[in-house]
């Protein structure tokens, strides 16, 4: 018997029904016919709503939706996952551990602090220390820039991971004065929980609901994508460097000018100093921890590690990499369904070569090379390039020309050393250092995303970027 | 005329190419291992015709992406690079031998030359782009050949008259490479093309068009219905595929290739009868010197593509590479040196293209084939974002 399940959005009344593993769903479909018409009636929405509603009730209804996601024993939620994973086809560990994960720490952070380490690093020259690591900003901040909230932003979303591609739309509330309407993007192969985000913010306070628009669209349907553009004062987009330029190049003939918020395909790093992969006490963590970091959401997700810089012999870490990758595949997150015919198709590419390792399942590929570089992956997957290098020195010469694809890099070195390459890493272009285990868990209050604070710079166009650190010493990740 | 070759005469010589290539590349070998294959087997393989069970190098092994070449070519012999037009931006590399090289330009000139036709027009970027652009191409030291180039040479050699409709505007060049070092081109105006046919045509001469179907398109779209009356007269003789709309840097429409035809034949004047003498397809990959041809069949509504004589090929199962009987599958092709020599380990090559079966023998060799298809699963790249989406993107 098949479930059948319907999305509605207010404003985007058509639908569109995609069946599979024993569901029915359907989404609202943006028509072109009322694009202009949904924009003006939810910047009204949003001109009413936020001129009566502080910033502080707004967070705390925000903070009541996300808080939704909290307890994941709650019936509730055990079905949400079984129906995520069903819809998009994402593991279970995935949508538990990093997708509705993220939410915790959202939600739980002191209200108090929220902004507090953003306005700091705003102002502040040097390295701030945070709640959980440090925080610094590169580059020169005009203090002349004016604040100035958008009208309507809109977020143009290819998103695969559980959480984030919902979590955008709080980039439009309000910060210091008052929040936007905003039209989102249901990107095609994770519509399912920003609907259903959406639809717990309905039954918690309908009229915060009703200023934004949310509905699926084909990517590059310029009869579609051009109202919005030109309703737009900010757009936000997730996708592919392809799909961006098209996109950019649109707004330059459509509504030049206007802010946009480019999230274009990162690649991840690591790097492991001799201290921890001659140490088998933290080599052992340090190598669980990378597991997780190579095979959430089968390494299609911006923070994915790729590139793994090892002060030691490639090979030997690369063999025990390996074993362990291919462990956590058979036993706690397997390979989703929509990633298989990738594996297969670097199988066929790679079981040959000598500098490959491959797993007969086809679901683990470790490249390893004596001499580093940094190293595109041809394919998204559980797939990663190990590499030996003699110091981070190293690793941010082959990095730093490569500013464009940094996000994430995953750090194992000792205390001294973490704040140095937070300020190394971070002027090669890199925004996330995490311990192993980590590179999925960004804390949105302390972080920014591939160097901006989107929420600030929607608003206020400054021209630095930040790095931040996600622990303070070793020892908060290692027992 | 395509030299006939007799099962024995292809046993033969794929038994040498297959024992170098087994001596030589370590990436084959560890392939064959991994299907219990030893050489022995391959040769006995091919003794009793199941040539199937040589295990094939995916095509896209020798994409740049995936670094392979040294795994992959022999650069102890002399060779140039043959390299792809790249539309993912991701081209192949294939390290060829001169006796090879030799034999694809003659391989395309078997299948581009028609019998008494020595006029033709190629929708096509003229010789001197193609050699620019692989001048560009050069890697690890080595020349590289655009292998769109080899069938334009060929076509250069049978043709008498020939014109390509996209070149270098030489002037403009001249005076933009001082500006902003950028080349102007041209392309061939419709009433250049139109005076040419109409020539063509006046003279009661054979006339034989080719190329890529999206340099074709545009012109086409601009001729009338009845604006010519060749009859029997005139030839088309497509290559590169590009029918999804993209081939290289050549963006266009997507093609619809029964109305494509149609519209050929309305204006032309060519009648239903002939499509399948007079106008074909060809379909060839860099990673093989093989270039099958397929003339166009109005029961299926597509190119009838016959296997290439010198190769032999199979529609495999694409998660085990098994042969299968009937229906869709990857497109598997065994095709031997010339010189028994492999520069590269591509004897056998299993290239990420569907295709149904039309004619196939007891022992799984595919002798016809149709609905040639890219594999759905494509390389990606984005921040956090899946295959579907480059597609949507």
């Amino acid at each position: 018997m098949k479930t059948e399940i319907k999305f509605h959005d207010p404003f985007f009344t058509s639908s569109l029904s995609d069946e599979k593993n024993g569901l029915k769903i359907s989404y609202p479909l943006a028509d072109e016919k009322n694009i202009k018409e949904a924009a003006h009636q939810i910047r009204l929405n949003a001109e009413i709503y936020f001129s009566s509603h502080s910033a502080d009730d707004i967070r705390t209804i925000s903070d009541k939706v996300d808080s939704c996601f909290d307890d994941l024993t709650k019936p509730e939620n055990i079905e949400l996952i079984d129906l995520i994973q069903r819809s998009c086809g994402f593991s279970k560990y995935d949508i538990e551990h990093w997708g509705l994960g993220l939410f915790r720490s959202i939600d739980s952070y002191d209200p108090g602090m929220r902004g507090y380490f953003i306005n700091k690093a705003i102002k502040e020259n040097g390295t701030i220390q945070t709640n959980s690591g440090y925080l610094k900003r590169f580059g020169y901040i005009n203090p002349f820039n004016k604040w100035k909230e958008p009208t309507l932003l809109s977020h143009f979303i290819s998103g695969n991971v559980v959480g984030y591609t919902a979590i955008l739309s709080k980039i439009g509330l309000p910060v210091k004065i008052k929040g936007t309407a905003q039209i989102l993007k249901l990107p095609s192969a994770a519509s399912f929980f920003p609907m259903i985000y959406l639809n717990k913010l309905e039954t918690i306070d309908p009229d915060l609901r009703k200023t934004i628009a949310c509905g699926y669209w084909k990517g590059g349907d310029d009869s579609i994508e051009r109202p919005i553009i030109e309703e737009s004062d900010a757009i936000n987009i997730l996708s592919s460097d392809q799909a961006i330029n098209d996109l950019l190049t649109r707004i330059g003939k459509y509504h030049r000018g206007i802010t946009t918020l480019l999230h274009g395909h990162k690649i991840g790093i690591a790097y492991i100093s001799r201290e921890f992969v001659n140490d088998p006490d933290r080599l052992e963590p340090t190598i669980n921890g990378l597991v997780s970091d190579i095979s959430a959401f089968d390494g299609g997700a911006c923070y994915n590690v790729k590139n793994i810089y090892v002060q030691g012999d490639p090979r030997k870490f690369a063999e025990m990499l390996f074993a362990k990758l291919e462990l956590f595949e058979k036993n706690v997150s397997h390979v989703s369904v929509n990633a298989r015919s990738a594996g297969t198709s670097l199988y066929q590419v790679y079981s040959g070569s000598n500098e490959v390792i491959s797993s007969e399942e086809k679901s683990v590929f470790i490249r390893v090379r004596e001499n580093p570089e940094f190293w595109k992956p041809d394919e998204l997957f559980r797939y990663v390039q190990v590499m030996r290098v003699t110091d981070e020195k190293e690793v941010y010469e082959h990095i730093r020309k490569h500013m464009h694809y940094l996000q994430t890099a995953i750090i194992a070195v000792p205390d001294e050393k973490i704040v140095p390459l937070l300020l190394l890493f971070g002027k090669a272009g890199i925004s996330n250092i995490h311990y192993p285990g980590s590179a999925p868990l960004i804390n949105v209050y302390e972080e920014p995303h591939d160097g901006e604070f989107d929420v600030i710079r929607v608003r206020y166009n400054y021209s630095a970027r930040f790095a931040a650190t996600n622990f303070k010493i070793n020892s908060d990740w290692i027992a | 005329m395509k030299k006939k070759m007799d099962e024995s005469q292809y046993k033969e010589m794929l038994k040498e190419s297959i024992t170098t290539q087994w001596n030589k590349f370590e990436y084959f070998r560890n392939i064959c291992k991994k299907k219990n294959r030893s050489i022995l087997d391959l040769i006995k393989a091919i003794d009793n015709e199941e040539y199937y069970q040589i295990p094939a190098v995916a095509a896209s092994a020798f994409k740049k992406s995936k670094g392979l070449f040294k795994e992959l070519n022999d650069f102890s012999q002399d060779g140039k690079f043959q390299v792809s037009s790249s539309t993912s931006g991701d081209p192949s590399y294939v390290f060829t031998n001169p006796p090879e090289l030799d034999k694809v330009v003659d391989n395309y000139r078997l299948t581009f030359g028609i019998d008494d036709v020595s006029r033709g027009i190629g929708f096509a970027p003229a010789i001197r782009i193609l050699d620019a652009l692989s001048k560009k191409a050069g890697y690890m030291g080595h020349q590289s050949l655009s292998r769109m180039k080899f069938a334009l040479d060929a076509a250069k050699i049978h043709y008498k008259e020939l014109i390509f409709t996209l070149d270098v505007n030489l002037l403009r060049t001249l005076l933009s490479k001082a500006v902003n070092g950028k080349v102007v081109l041209k392309k061939t105006s419709l009433d250049e093309l139109k005076d040419i046919i109409s020539a063509a045509e006046r003279e009661h001469e054979k006339i034989g068009l080719g190329g890529f179907v999206l340099l074709l398109n545009p012109y086409l779209d601009q001729m009338k219905e009845g604006q010519f009356s060749f009859g029997d007269k005139a030839y088309f003789t497509f290559s590169g595929g590009g029918y999804s709309g993209a081939k290289g840097a050549i963006r266009g429409e997507k093609v619809n290739k029964p109305e494509m035809i149609k519209k050929i034949a309305s204006v032309f004047g060519i009648d239903k009868k002939l499509f399948s003498t007079n106008i074909k397809d060809i379909y060839a990959f860099t990673e093989s010197p093989a270039t099958s041809e397929g003339y166009w069949n109005e029961d299926i509504d597509d190119y009838l593509f016959e296997t290439w004589h010198e190769s032999r090929a199979y529609i495999v199962d694409p998660e085990t590479e098994k042969p299968v009987k009937s229906g869709e599958g990857l497109l598997k092709f065994i095709t031997p040196y010339t010189n028994g020599n492999p520069s590269a380990a591509n004897v056998s090559v299993l290239q990420f293209d569907t295709a149904t079966i039309r004619g196939i023998k007891p022992n799984f060799i595919v002798s016809h084939f149709s609905h040639i298809k890219r594999f759905r699963n494509a390389s990606v790249e984005g921040c956090a974002y899946k295959a579907e989406e480059l597609a949507n993107a």
